[in-house]
């Protein structure tokens, strides 16, 4: 509003340069250049204490930042400054979620749109969606201290979007919750970002995130260490990795798979499975199938397996992370 | 949903709409409302029986009511401060330790209108119990006969005045005491502030009015005539009722102005030092020049403005003294001061900037001071001694910032160590140094009249200088030994700091 946007950055929704948090003597943010792109979901992976709380923070525009900049939509954030235009576009979830006891869970929204300028006749309507969203429509008279941790949880949320914020930030969000809770927690965050909405999202269990997450980050000792589209993450490793199983002698079948092309490390695995790695096209692995059917093996099994984020990252080198 | 002045507050002030909710619950309600009734019927009881008229015994009404107004009147200033200061303190603590306050403070709103919130709206139950008491107090005023309407009208004016200043010094308190790291539980500053509301600010709110503001509207009874006339820079300002206000209000309005900018400081940016340097410049410049201008009095003879002078010059001292702690940035700022200044040198970051060590700007707010004292002590004295007391007064004046910029640089070298509590640590050195060995010499009775070399002592800790020329030697010797002194700390702090600059 009052600050105009020193210099338009392309159409990233994040990007820092050279962004620093130094504790005493600590770099908990060490020179960190972040790229997040529209309507990506950004999941920040790291051991604790990597720095991804400290991140996320100054994003937030909670933490000053010791050195570097940040720019929001475009916008820079000038230090300090009120920054309130880059302000209404950021939605901060902290890993504590603290809320307001003495009131209830209506009230809460009410007062958090209004900081965020909402008027009526939107007030009621968006406060009526955000509760939807986060299925809270039997509570919300009720007083926030009668709620149970994952509804506490839900409703911090739904704090979190009510302004319809362009850029969430979204800090340990599952932790802490039951399995099911998990995978409502994870539905909702695939209908924001189908409302158009970047998500930053950090955790330090990577399943959470291989799930729904479009571009990954990882932190180490404060430095951003890696960042790359979830897609060219998995593609890195060109090879792909099958197993397969026939009703007879595990030998022969390893014998007669490792005769073709393109198969390397081809191996009899515990349960009398084989599994191998394949470099060819899909054609070439349509073609094993066929020929190892036609020269009599009953295959009773045949399936490419997903890596998991988990072993690309230990393949990368980034032990620490898991 | 909700009925349109509830919206209407909403928009204009949502953190105030949230007070509202989170504090206007029905219990809370009937128990202001019916702690207020309460105290109004035992004030109405007590001056019932005491307005009777011996021997029959009969009531003066008169009398009776001008005893509940007067009751009434010194009641509710200690109830809505107290009351008052005590909730702000305890809810912006709570806001801090539970992290809430950084949403908040996350939104695009202005901090101003957070803050207003909070300052009209946490205090609600104490304001709901006023009010309750206005009818009574008013109506009492009215039927007592002796109260103007203007009088009236300039409590409630006076009231709302002190509550902004009052409040606003305490939202300080909460958001300072919620984020330092000093330990003690939580509660612990707001009883402090609220006991220090109760026992000072009150009876300074309440003496002040019947001095100066409410003089000239005063009924002519005993208990609230001073007869004396309180003279401003030779302005008598308690004589007339317009001068009295308006000098009472443009000091309240500045002191509540510069409160509110070190408030939307804190506010925004809560790990920064209490004052910025600039922010101390004004502070300083503006309580120097209020507080002579009470001296510069047709009612003060010249030997008790001297004693004032005095007074004015070891209550700067103290004040400069505590400025210290309230300027000097902790280890982190000072970390980030240093590795991040990015070519920019000189003097420039050390008058200004906001994490540069404090040391130059201490030294700036004694000069501050002293170009106002120091003319001022020397024009009071005799022409003939002029000379003598230009040199008692420059003497005087330098050792004394001397010792607050050895106290300065001894501060920040503390601040910048790697110590769980610095300010603890700071606050015993310096109170150890300042005051301990004079209170030594002062039991010892060693003073310059009686042992001339003592005069050294007394310089070297910076209490000023009233001997006669025959010890100056000593004071110039102490003098040169502070430098030294200074020196040296300034070269230890200088070199801590570049140690800082290259972390490990």
């Amino acid at each position: 509003m009052t600050e105009a946007p020193a210099v338009e950055t392309t159409q990233l929704i994040v990007e820092t340069t050279q962004l620093t948090k130094q504790f005493d003597d600590q770099n908990a943010v060490a020179a960190v250049n972040l790229q997040i792109s529209p309507g990506e979901i950004y999941g920040l992976i790291g051991p604790n204490g990597a720095g991804k709380t400290t991140l996320i923070r100054m994003l937030a525009t909670i933490d000053e930042p010791t050195a570097g900049e940040i720019h929001i939509g475009g916008q820079r954030l000038i230090r300090d400054q009120a920054n309130p235009s880059i302000k209404q576009q950021i939605g901060f979830l902290p890993d504590d979620f603290p809320l307001y006891d003495d009131l209830t869970v209506w009230d809460y929204l009410d007062y958090f749109a209004r900081l965020y300028y909402l008027k009526e006749p939107t007030l009621t309507q968006r406060i009526q969606e955000v509760i939807e969203l986060v299925s809270l429509e039997d509570k919300q008279r009720s007083p926030i201290r009668q709620l149970s941790r994952g509804m506490k949880q839900r409703l911090s949320l739904a704090r979190t979007v009510i302004h319809r914020p362009t850029l969430l930030l979204l800090d340990e969000p599952v932790s802490g919750l039951d399995p099911i809770a998990r995978i409502q927690y994870r539905q909702t965050i695939k209908a924001l970002q189908r409302q158009g909405m970047t998500i930053l999202i950090s955790s330090h269990i990577l399943s959470d995130l291989e799930d729904f997450c479009t571009a990954i980050g990882i932190m180490e000792q404060g430095r951003l260490v890696e960042s790359s589209q979830l897609r060219a993450l998995y593609g890195r490793d060109s090879q792909r990795r099958i197993i397969t199983a026939s009703l007879g002698e595990a030998a022969a079948l390893q014998t007669a798979v490792q005769a073709f092309d393109g198969v390397q490390v081809c191996e009899v695995l515990p349960d009398q499975k084989i599994g191998f790695a394949f470099a060819g096209t899909d054609v070439e692995l349509a073609e094993v199938l066929r020929s190892l059917i036609q020269s009599g093996h009953a295959i009773t099994e045949f399936h490419q397996t997903q890596e998991t984020l988990e072993d690309i990252f230990i393949k990368l080198g980034y032990q620490k992370t898991a | 949903m909700t009925s349109t002045w509830i919206n209407q507050l909403g928009d204009w002030n949502p953190q105030l709409l949230r007070e509202c909710r989170g504090r206007l619950k029905p219990r809370s309600l009937i128990a202001a409302v019916g702690l207020s009734l309460l105290v109004q019927g035992l004030i109405w009881l007590i001056c019932h029986e005491n307005a009777r008229t011996p021997p029959l015994g009969e009531i003066d009404y008169e009398k009776q009511w001008y005893l509940i107004w007067n009751a009434l009147t010194w009641t509710l200033p200690y109830v809505l401060f107290t009351s008052g200061t005590f909730f702000i303190i305890i809810d912006l603590m709570q806001e801090q330790k539970r992290g809430t306050l950084s949403f908040v403070r996350s939104s695009p709103r202005p901090s101003q209108e957070i803050l207003l919130g909070k300052l009209l709206g946490v205090p609600l139950l104490a304001y709901l119990s006023i009010l309750v008491a206005v009818p009574l107090h008013g109506a009492a005023a009215i039927a007592s006969g002796q109260i103007s309407p203007l009088l009236l009208l300039s409590y409630y004016l006076m009231l709302a005045a002190g509550a902004v200043l009052f409040f606003s010094l305490a939202m300080l308190v909460g958001l300072q005491g919620g984020s330092s790291g000093v330990v003690g539980p939580q509660s612990l500053s707001a009883f402090v502030f609220a006991g220090l509301t109760l026992t000072t600010l009150v009876p300074m709110f309440m003496l002040w009015n019947q001095l100066v503001t409410w003089q000239p509207l005063l009924p002519q009874r005993p208990e609230w005539d001073v007869n004396s006339v309180v003279e401003w820079s030779y302005l008598p300002i308690n004589q007339n009722w317009l001068l009295s206000h308006g000098f009472t209000l443009i000091n309240v309005g500045l002191f509540t102005a510069l409160c509110w900018r070190v408030l939307r400081r804190r506010f925004r940016q809560p790990s920064a030092s209490l004052l910025s340097k600039r922010q101390s410049y004004a502070l300083v410049a503006y309580l120097e020049i209020l507080g002579l201008g009470f001296f510069l009095s047709s009612q003060v003879s010249v030997s008790s403005a001297t004693s004032g002078a005095i007074a004015m010059y070891l209550l700067s001292a103290v004040f400069i003294l505590v400025l210290t702690f309230a300027l000097s940035p902790s280890r982190q700022a000072l970390a980030d001061w240093v590795r991040y200044r990015m070519g920019r040198s000189g003097w420039q970051p050390l008058i200004w900037a906001d994490k540069s060590p404090a040391v130059l700007a201490i030294g700036i707010n004694c000069l501050v001071a002293i170009a106002l004292i120091v003319p001022w002590f020397i024009l009071l004295s005799e022409p003939a001694d002029r000379a003598g007391a230009a040199v008692i007064a420059l003497i005087s004046a330098i050792s004394t910032t001397s010792a607050l910029l050895i106290y300065a640089a001894l501060t920040q070298r503390i601040f910048a160590a790697k110590l769980r509590n610095p300010q603890i640590w700071a606050a015993v050195t310096v109170l150890v140094i300042a005051f301990i060995p004079a209170i030594v010499l002062g039991i010892l009775q060693l003073n310059p009249d009686r042992v001339p070399a003592s005069q050294f002592a007394w310089t070297l800790f910076g209490y000023p200088y009233l001997g006669d020329a025959d010890v100056i030697g000593f004071a110039i010797a102490a003098i040169l030994l502070q430098w030294l002194i200074l020196g040296l700390l300034l070269t230890g702090l200088t070199r801590h700091l570049r140690q800082l600059a290259s972390p490990s």
